[in-house]
Parts: structure tokens; C-alpha cells; sequence
């Protein structure tokens, strides 16, 4: 209703994100153009894999985003004292109060890729690779949720920081990609300590019908494990909040 | 001659003064430079694993990784965003104070922009430095030997690219007297640029339309030209200087002309 009364604002977001997406689409086509296949990932499988950031991504700035911007800017101003006297729990509070549905558009073009890029491929996935796609989804979504929520936690200890909730959105290329495409200790990094690289590799080669157990296990347990850390980290923050009254 | 020195004096202190300001926001400029990183690190990991599968690949790492620095060189010394926050002012009615000053509001952006800019040169180039050394350490960086000449007419064109930078988040800045999306404007010209500058893959890498596209139009000077100077050793032609400078001078008139027109419909209550 809210995004209904600025009907023009609405649509301008919703061309921007589109043409975001349009433009992430045709870089990888670019990179493409010059070898076949992107760690491994042929074309189709990289467009699928797209399709599956996408979907997480407009799932993450529509929920996630003004939230978390709320979020810090509660802490700086100290208006957090408010949510704190609320008979409810402040985490789901600073977190659920606000959405905008201008990716929605993205959404549908990351389901449309994922179609067209199966069905190129003449996959046909059955019922249970695409239930467990979906939960793999849902536990990508709450990783970057948590991981997102630890960073701006952080802003109980650095003043002013505005761009604080700029840190996971930054990370995104990172989610982008294969996640063969990390080596080293940066495989390492993105797959095991800060699996960010699973976020959508995981419930893509889920589809694929390539997905290793290891790997699938790893994302739900990291993300379980992740919203556990957020939640005692905000506790522990909480300590040290203080405030002159509103 | 004597105006001239007052003049100068006037804006070396308002700079000085908003250099100073400019520090109080120094931690989140360290984040801004790490960010502005970070994605060209990725993108060598993406090219070394496309580069690694590749039969005959056209390009090598070492010239990617080049190309990539100097991506993040000419994004640091050249980009600007004001134009995400400054329409809010005109839009939310707070520029009355620059309308009865002999302080312009088009001049507090320019001096407040050049602060900014020279603060975060400063801070950026310890980065670049530290950067192209462990690079260099891995044997993914060598810049190709350069004149003189190439240095000078580098330096240049990122003064210019600057400009042309500034004066087309001005010119967003200016639509906000009239159209209340102006801050959205700021993503389509990040769109754009990235698009049709020279910054997603090397030149030569590029679909031949979009070479056109992109030799066609004066946004290649943000970013192809510069980079094409060092990596080329492809000096911009007498044509390209034209078409810079010509850019440039109706960029500047339109600003003028958008500014003039834009006070004559501003309005506010209260200020």
C-alpha cells in the first residue's frame, strides 16, 4: 500500500534494478565471450547460477537492507532505547519493521533465467532437488541475514560509521561466482570460515544435480550457526549501549 | 592581480577548511577504498579460473591484473558522488543560505568535492602502493615503460576525467529543481559509465559494437583513454582532445544554464 502511493518512485527503483540485473547478466557474457566456461560452469550453468544470485540478492535488499540501515542508525542516534522497552524482541523488531518491493522485477527475471537456463540445458529437476533448493535458498538468505546483522552490530562500537551495511553488499561478486573459482586460502576464506561462496553455488548445483553433501550440510549448519552468533553478539553489544534520553 | 591572489587565498582556506572537516569522516573512507578494492580482487580470482581453461586465451593474467589496477587508480582519483546526496538539499529546500551569500551553492560543491577528493587521494594511495607491490611480488604486475609524455598527458586526463566526472554529477544534481528522482539519476550514470567507459574488460576483449559504442562517445575519456594510455601507449588523438573539450564546455553551459533557470524556480519555507 505504502509503495502503491509513490507509484512513480516505485517504477524509477524497479527500472534501475532491472537494468542492474540486465547489466550483471552481460558482464558475465562479456567474461563468457573469452573462454567457454567459468571455473568449470558452462554458459547455461553460469546464467543459472546468476539466476540464483539474483533471486537471493532482490530477497536480501528487499527485506534486509532498509532494516539494517534502520538498524545503525537506531544505535547512532541512540532511538534504540525505544525498541529496548518494547514488550517484544528487539532483534525482530530492528529487523522486520520496514521492506521495499522495488526488486520484485529482479526476482522475476532471476526465477525467469533459472527456467530458461534448465530448460536449455533439458534439465528437469524432480521434486526433491527442487524442495531442497528452496531450503538452500532459505538458509543462504538467513547466512547473509546473520552475517549482514554481526556487521552492523558492529556500529555499537564505531561511531559514525554510515556505510557500515555497505560491507555485505560489497561482498556480492563474491556470491556471483562458482565457487571452484576461489583457490587457496581464499577458498578457504569464502567456503569454510565465511562460506559466502556457498550462498548460491550450493542450491544451483543442487538443481544441476551436482551439489556435494559436504557442501549442502556445511551452508545449513554455518547459516544455523551464523544466526546463533548474531543473536549473542547483539547481546553482547547491547552491553555497552548507551543513550541520553531521546 | 591583486583580486586574483584574494581569490586564490579565499579558496586554498575554504578548502583547507573543508580538508579538515573531510577528516572527521576518515574510517569510513578506509571502508570506502577497501570496497572499491575488494571486487577487482574477485574479478582476478573469476579471470585467473576462466583464463587457466582457456586453450589459447587472448589476453594473459598479468595484463588483466594491469588493467584492473588502473581501473581502481582512475575510480580513486577521478570519481565523484555527490550527486547522491546534494539534490536532497535543493529538493528539501536547504540552499537559501547560498542564495544570499557571496558563496555560491554550485562553489560550496566544487570546494567541499576537491577537499574530499584530495583526502581520499591521500588515503587511497598508500593502498594502491601496498596493492601493486604484492601484486608485482606475484609476478601479476608490470607497467610498461612510459615517456615522459605518456606520464604528463596521463596526469592530465585524469584532471580532466575528473571534470568530466564532476560536471556530470552536477548536472544530476541540478535536474533536482525539477524532477524528484534526481538522486536515482546517480545510479543509471553509474550504469552507463560502467557500460560505456572502458571499465568492465579490456578494450580489445570487448564485442565490436561496443567498442564503437564506446570509441563513439566522450565517457571513454573516464576510463579507456587513461588506461589504453598506459597499457597502449595510445595517445588521444586531436580529435579526442576536441571531443573532450568540447564535452566539457557544454556540460559547463548547461550546468549555467539549469542553475540560472533552477533558482528562478526554487522555492522553500523557512529554510
Amino acid at each position: 500500500m505504502r509503495m502503491m502511493e509513490y507509484r512513480g518512485d516505485f517504477l524509477f527503483w524497479a527500472l534501475v534494478s532491472i537494468l542492474w540485473t540486465g547489466f550483471n547478466f552481460f558482464f558475465f557474457s562479456l567474461i563468457l565471450r573469452v573462454s567457454d566456461t567459468v571455473a568449470g560452469w558452462t554458459a547455461d550453468e553460469m546464467y543459472l547460477l546468476l539466476g540464483t544470485f539474483t533471486l537471493l540478492d532482490a530477497f536480501t535488499w528487499t527485506f534486509f537492507y532498509q532494516n539494517m540501515q534502520r538498524y545503525t542508525r537506531h544505535v547512532f542516534t541512540g532511538s534504540l532505547t525505544m525498541l529496548l522497552t518494547k514488550p517484544i524482541s528487539t532483534i525482530f523488531l530492528l529487523t522486520t519493521s520496514s521492506n521495499s518491493f522495488n526488486n520484485i522485477f529482479r526476482f522475476l527475471i532471476g526465477c525467469a533465467a533459472i527456467v530458461i537456463s534448465l530448460h536449455r540445458m533439458e534439465i528437469t529437476p524432480s521434486i526433491s532437488s527442487v524442495v531442497l533448493y528452496f531450503f538452500a535458498l532459505m538458509a543462504a538468505a538467513l547466512f547473509i541475514y546473520a552475517i549482514w546483522f554481526m556487521a552492523s552490530t558492529l556500529s555499537f562500537w564505531i561511531e559514525k560509521l554510515d556505510n557500515i551495511n555497505e560491507i555485505i553488499p560489497g561482498l556480492r561478486r563474491v556470491m556471483q561466482v562458482p565457487r571452484g573459482v576461489f583457490a587457496g586460502a581464499a577458498s578457504v576464506l569464502f567456503t569454510v570460515l565465511l562460506p559466502i561462496s556457498l550462498v548460491a553455488s550450493v542450491p544451483s548445483e543442487i538443481l544441476l544435480q551436482k551439489a556435494e553433501t559436504k557442501w549442502v550440510v556445511w551452508l545449513f549448519v554455518s547459516s544455523f550457526l551464523s544466526l546463533l552468533l548474531a543473536r549473542k553478539f547483539f547481546y553482547f553489544a547491547i552491553k555497552r549501549y548507551s543513550s541520553v534520553g531521546n | 592581480m591583486n583580486r586574483i591572489a584574494q581569490q586564490s587565498n579565499f579558496y586554498s582556506k575554504v578548502i583547507r577548511f573543508k580538508f579538515i572537516k573531510a577528516l572527521q569522516w576518515r574510517t569510513e573512507m578506509i571502508l570506502w577504498i577497501l570496497l572499491d578494492i575488494f571486487p577487482f580482487i574477485i574479478l582476478l580470482f573469476i579471470w585467473q579460473s576462466v583464463l587457466s581453461l582457456s586453450a589459447s586465451p587472448s589476453i594473459s593474467l598479468p595484463e588483466l591484473t594491469v588493467f584492473y589496477y588502473l581501473v581502481i587508480l582512475v575510480q580513486g582519483f577521478t570519481v565523484t558522488h555527490f550527486e547522491e546526496y546534494r539534490p536532497e538539499e535543493i529538493r528539501m529546500g536547504k540552499i537559501d543560505f547560498f542564495l544570499i551569500k557571496p558563496y555560491s551553492f554550485i562553489q560550496e560543491i566544487i570546494l567541499n568535492d576537491i577537499a574530499g577528493k584530495l583526502l581520499y587521494i591521500l588515503m587511497i594511495s598508500p593502498f594502491l602502493a601496498l596493492l601493486g607491490y604484492i601484486l608485482w611480488h606475484l609476478g601479476l604486475f608490470a607497467i610498461p615503460a612510459l615517456t615522459t609524455i605518456h606520464v604528463l598527458v596521463f596526469v592530465c586526463l585524469l584532471l580532466l576525467a575528473y571534470i568530466l566526472q564532476f560536471c556530470l554529477s552536477l548536472l544530476i544534481t541540478m535536474t533536482a529543481f525539477w524532477f524528484e528522482e534526481a538522486q536515482g539519476l546517480s545510479n543509471l550514470k553509474i550504469l552507463v559509465i560502467s557500460l560505456f567507459s572502458g571499465t568492465l574488460i579490456p578494450f580489445a576483449l570487448l564485442p565490436e559494437w561496443l567498442q564503437k559504442v564506446t570509441n563513439a562517445q566522450p565517457l571513454k575519456f573516464l576510463f579507456a583513454v587513461p588506461i589504453r594510455l598506459i597499457q597502449e601507449q595510445a595517445l588521444p588523438t586531436a580529435q579526442d582532445w576536441s571531443m573532450l573539450f568540447g564535452t566539457l564546455a557544454f556540460l559547463i553551459g548547461t550546468i549555467f544554464l539549469l542553475w540560472q533557470r533552477g533558482i528562478q524556480k526554487y522555492s522553500s519555507a523557512g529554510g
